[in-house]
């Protein structure tokens, strides 16, 4: 008696891994980092009004991008991180339907924008750390 | 031990085993040619001329197509800009990127992680031709 119990309790376990090993389900994380850390605080490197060009690129390197306006030089910053998190649930073989999908896209850049007069002196800047804001999942 | 649980405990086994394959991936990137570093202490400021530049490094970036490493950042909608832009004429570019891809493929869990970095000189020059300022960074050997 106790052995037909325990078949049953094993075949019923058996139909259930089946049922749910059937189901692909899979979660995905994904990092992306792209370009190097700004790691000088613009605040402790940079004296609007004395700071030039050429100190610029000494200690922050080439920008990411020059922008020309018509009273001086643009200098573009930039570090990007990308975080994503997916989670998918599908029957794979014979309706090939997802159940349930579920994606988060984080994209954060630190951005530091300096902007020089016609001389090639700082005029003014903008920095955001914005890769801070990132959250794990 | 009982048939029925033994085998049962095999099949269990055989589904563990199976759900915790492991796959690893690793992929490297490496676009461009390498910044020559040992001529960048020849850069002199009023001196060097943009011709004494392009025969020291060669054609620069900004005058060169798209890298496959856009097209691919393209791709994955990282960036729609190219990494660096510098449409100007007094501003010679050269870069050389390169970027490490590592993944963890397991039947419940995908982790996916890719560092993108970039030795890059930038040049610009003054109305007679000549080296106004540079700026260099190596930012490869941040490179796990």
């Amino acid at each position: 008696m106790a052995s037909i119990r325990e078949q049953k309790s094993c075949s019923r376990i058996l139909t259930l891994t089946i049922l749910l090993t059937s189901l692909a389900w899979g979660c995905t994380i994904g990092r992306l980092y792209l370009g190097s850390e700004l790691r000088d605080d613009p605040q402790d490197k940079i004296m609007i009004g004395a700071t030039t060009k050429s100190e610029v690129l000494k200690i922050y390197g080439p920008p990411y991008g020059v922008q020309r306006q018509y009273d001086g030089d643009v200098f573009i910053y930039k570090y990007l991180r990308k975080n994503s998190s997916a989670l998918d649930l599908r029957e794979p073989v014979v309706t090939r339907l997802t159940i349930f999908s579920f994606t988060r896209t984080q994209q954060k850049a630190d951005s530091l924008v300096i902007l020089f007069n016609k001389d090639g002196i700082v005029k003014s800047y903008g920095f955001r750390r914005g890769t801070s804001e990132l959250t794990g999942f | 031990m009982r048939q029925p649980l033994r085998s049962f405990l095999q099949i269990l086994g055989v589904s563990l085993l199976s759900l915790s394959l492991i796959g690893c991936a690793i992929g490297r990137y490496y676009g461009g040619s390498r910044v020559p570093e040992d001529k960048i202490k020849d850069i002199k400021p009023g001196i060097t001329t943009r011709g004494e530049i392009l025969s020291w490094f060669g054609p620069p970036q900004n005058y060169l197509s798209s890298t496959l490493l856009n097209q691919i950042l393209r791709e994955f909608e990282a960036t729609e800009e190219p990494l660096t832009n510098y449409p100007f004429a007094n501003i010679l570019s050269y870069q050389y990127d390169r970027g490490n891809f590592r993944g963890l493929i397991l039947i419940l869990f995908n982790y996916v992680e890719a560092d993108v970095k970039s030795d890059h000189l930038v040049i610009f020059f003054d109305e007679n031709e000549r080296v106004k300022y540079y700026g260099f960074h190596k930012g490869t050997e941040e490179l796990q």
